[in-house]
């Protein structure tokens, strides 16, 4: 009963979002029809989706097998957190969730108040795109997914849910993620939206806010998607170069380039084109993510679906709303101003440094599809490897780092005078800290190894400089700490990478019951290997001793696990971490003679990867509660 | 300097630039392309001379082998119509075991065995390699 009801609610929704586009859109005089209630058609819509997921996670809570989707990916011997986790752990129901999160956007955009008489049109027919957003994935679902689906006979125990996904902070990230993808769907709705309306710059204003929440929720997922991956993966890396991380990883990068874009258009009314076409380009490639992870057309740890009709019907989707957006865009685009820019002015190094946001996106997105397209022409099966990606990145992200440090000190519409003064003494820092990291504090490694550090530091410092250059007043420090944070916590993670790839140890090893190794300047030492009972697995556990200068200084547990289910074994790492350095222990298997395969490693600064995006993630948050008294001053 | 100079050098940088680019991506695009091959196309002689490609396969039941304390691992991967020894020296995958379907990443050597340095099993049973039949559907009498 439950299901259906949940089925119903999502034709409910279907229906809704249809009407929300067509009375949104202005199908019917607005005389007749107030915008009001589209508003409240969103509300509405927002709401059956919800209840919907509600109806699913009753039933996962039920046990309810007659559900194909809970009987492939639930069991009873679940921990009711994961059932609730599951809802979202496999195809169908994260698309549900994907959709309910682009609902949730759109209640937000409907009630805001930061639209005036003149921008309320926007509004309006922002939220009528949105409306057609849902209504093309809604019909996705119904056609191509259904997490409502019935099994006939039913069986008495469900499949389990795939061990690896049972574990909290990957029941959190796919909402995280996709509150980030689904975000990117404001500002492309309000670009449009200002395409065939007003059509001047006063989008930019309001979509800035809204990007940098979106921006901030990618952030946040992908962060923890690394994450995630280091401790539980088990083989302690922390980026893959994986089809579905740079699926994330490309919309992140033109959302940042879009918010930069954004000010500029905002303050300057200067490349209002561009600003939209990135709107537009970021959007897309949430949705080209979306079709990557959910399509399983390519070779990736994470294709967890593999359904050419889905592939299809997703790429026909994506079609549509980019290929729509984009004729909209030629028709109807008004650039900004024309003027003629100073080289070294704000606006001049933003749109440079989009540029080279938007290279490293195009160069990512050329390794990923590449080998689908050979794949297409039947040339042969090829995949694209880590290097070629550690490599090409470089080219945009060198001179990119480079820029962000001149563009701290710059102003709008002409050379800073004071420019080179204050540069002087932030280069002069940053040379100093950064060949004593790279000289002193660890060995010389090589010359990009240095290069990468110094401009570690010099984003860092230019960073922080903004903050110290004014007189210590908070009204004026709290404006500058949105792009100080962001900036700083940049600095931090372009360290952490710098000084891990180049400094870090990592190595497989046999080790005997009681035999020791070296790992760089710590010893580790297998003690013995028990086994041992979790709630819903065995575990053999090993017993590590890592010690420094002979002084112990921890004991780390690896385990190896076997789930109840038929599934095959886990690793579960044993990492002892500061903000200095990461020890990482996974154990292998048995070797045979009371020896045992070791996965060793020594990671110094790591934890400094995923600091740079928590201190990005408050920058952002600064700048959304700053633009809160806006709201109340105009209203 | 005229501005129509300046424009000239500007564009002239950006176009030596762009090329300069283009040549190293390009140029790591292509050393940097992973074939991937089934057993007999790497028996056939397809597999890149000195170079690393992929090759997925089963693997052929009975023929796992490591020394005692080892992490030396030696087995056979199948698609039904060749196979091939392989070479590895590391931990292997959870989900590895005789009959499951991997990919190996490495190079041949002069001998035609592949040095593995890298092997990938999905986290999924039922996973199938490209190309790959299950172990009942191959052709008998290997």
């Amino acid at each position: 009963m439950i299901p259906e009801i949940g089925q119903i609610l999502l034709i409910v929704a279907l229906a809704t979002s249809l009407l929300q586009f067509f009375i949104g859109i202005g199908f019917y005089k607005k005389s007749i029809i107030n915008s009001g209630v589209v508003y409240n058609l969103s509300a509405v819509h927002s709401s059956a989706l919800f209840i919907a997921m509600v109806c699913l996670a009753y039933s996962f809570l039920t046990d309810d097998f007659s559900v194909l989707y809970i009987a492939s990916n639930s069991n009873t011997n679940l921990p009711n957190i994961y059932k609730i986790a599951a809802v979202w752990g496999a195809h169908e129901g994260s698309l549900l969730l994907w959709i309910f999160l682009l609902s949730l956007w759109g209640v937000l955009l409907s009630f805001s108040r930061k639209f005036n008489d003149q921008t309320e049109i926007l509004k309006l027919r922002a939220v009528a795109i949105m409306g057609l957003v849902s209504f093309c994935f809604i019909l996705f679902i119904l056609y191509t997914s259904n997490p409502f689906e019935r099994l006939f006979p039913f069986p008495e125990q469900g499949r389990s849910l795939n061990p690896l996904l049972q574990d909290p902070a990957l029941a959190i990230h796919p909402p995280i993620l996709y509150a980030g993808y689904v975000g990117l769907a404001v500002p492309f709705s309000l670009a449009i939206a200002s395409l065939i309306t007003i059509n001047d710059h006063q989008w930019a204003g309001i979509a800035r806010v809204w990007c940098i929440t979106a921006w901030l929720f990618l952030t946040g997922g992908i962060a923890l998607g690394s994450w995630w991956a280091y401790y539980e993966l088990g083989w302690g890396g922390w980026w893959f170069w994986d089809p579905v991380e740079n699926a994330s990883l490309m919309p992140w990068l033109v959302a940042t380039a879009l918010v930069h874009s954004l000010v500029v258009t905002e303050k300057q009314k200067l490349f209002n084109g561009f600003s939209v076409l990135l709107a537009i380009i970021a959007f897309s490639l949430s949705l080209l993510g979306t079709f990557l992870v959910r399509s399983g057309v390519l070779i990736s740890v994470h294709s967890f679906a593999s359904d050419p009709e889905r592939g299809m019907f997703i790429l026909a989707l994506i079609g549509v709303l980019t290929g729509g957006a984009l004729i909209i865009y030629a028709l109807r685009v008004k650039k900004g101003e024309k003027r003629s820019l100073e080289i070294l002015s704000r606006e001049s190094l933003l749109l440079l440094n989009n540029v080279f946001l938007c290279s490293a996106a195009a160069l990512i997105l050329i390794g990923t599809l590449y080998p689908l397209i050979v794949e297409m022409l039947d040339a042969g099966k090829i995949s694209v490897g880590p290097p070629y990606f550690n490599f090409v990145i470089l080219f945009p992200f060198i001179p990119l780092v480079f820029f962000i440090g001149l563009g701290v000190f710059s102003t709008w519409n002409s050379t800073s005078r004071n420019m080179v003064s204050s540069i002087k003494w932030v280069l002069g820092l940053s040379l100093i800290a950064g060949l004593v990291t790279a000289f002193i504090v660890f060995d010389y490694s090589n010359l990009l190894t240095t290069i990468g550090i110094i401009l570690a530091f010099w984003t860092l410092i230019s960073g922080l400089s903004p903050i110290f250059r004014k007189t210590f007043v908070f009204r004026d420090i709290i404006k500058v700490l949105p792009m100080s944070l962001a900036h700083i916590g940049l600095g931090l993670t372009i360290l952490g990478v710098t000084v891990t790839s180049s400094y870090g140890i990592t190595f497989d090893e046999s080790l005997r019951l009681g035999q020791s190794t070296k790992v760089g300047d710590y010893t580790f030492k297998l003690v013995e290997v028990n086994n041992n009972k979790g709630p819903n697995y065995d575990a053999k556990t090993a017993t590590v001793e890592i010690s420094l200068d002979g002084q112990e200084i921890a004991i780390i547990y690896p385990e190896k696990r076997i789930y109840d289910t038929n599934s095959p074994s886990m690793t579960e790492a044993g990492i002892e971490s500061s903000l200095r350095r990461d020890l990482f222990v996974a154990l292998g298997e048995e070797l045979g003679g009371n020896s045992w395969s070791l996965h060793l490693q020594y990671k110094p600064l790591l934890r400094l990867i995923w600091l740079g995006p928590f201190i990005m993630i408050l920058g952002g948050l600064v700048r959304i509660y700053l633009a809160k008294p806006l709201t109340r001053s105009m209203s | 300097m005229l501005p129509r100079h300046r424009r000239f050098i500007g564009l002239v940088t950006i176009v030596i630039g762009v090329a300069l680019a283009s040549f190293f991506i390009l140029n790591s695009f292509q050393k940097n392309l992973l074939y991937y091959l089934t057993p007999i196309q790497v028996e056939l002689g397809e597999a890149p001379d000195n170079k690393e490609f992929r090759m997925g396969g089963l693997v052929l039941p009975g023929s796992f082998n490591r020394e005692e304390g080892s992490l030396i691992a030696e087995f056979t991967l199948t698609d039904g119509e060749a196979a091939i020894k392989v070479f590895y020296s590391g931990i292997l995958p959870d989900l590895f075991r005789e009959g499951q379907g991997i990919i190996v990443k490495g190079k041949l050597d002069e001998r035609g065995y592949l040095i593995a340095s890298e092997v990938l099993a999905k986290h999924d049973e039922n996973y199938m390699p490209p190309n790959i039949k299950p172990l009942d559907q191959m052709k008998e009498g290997l």
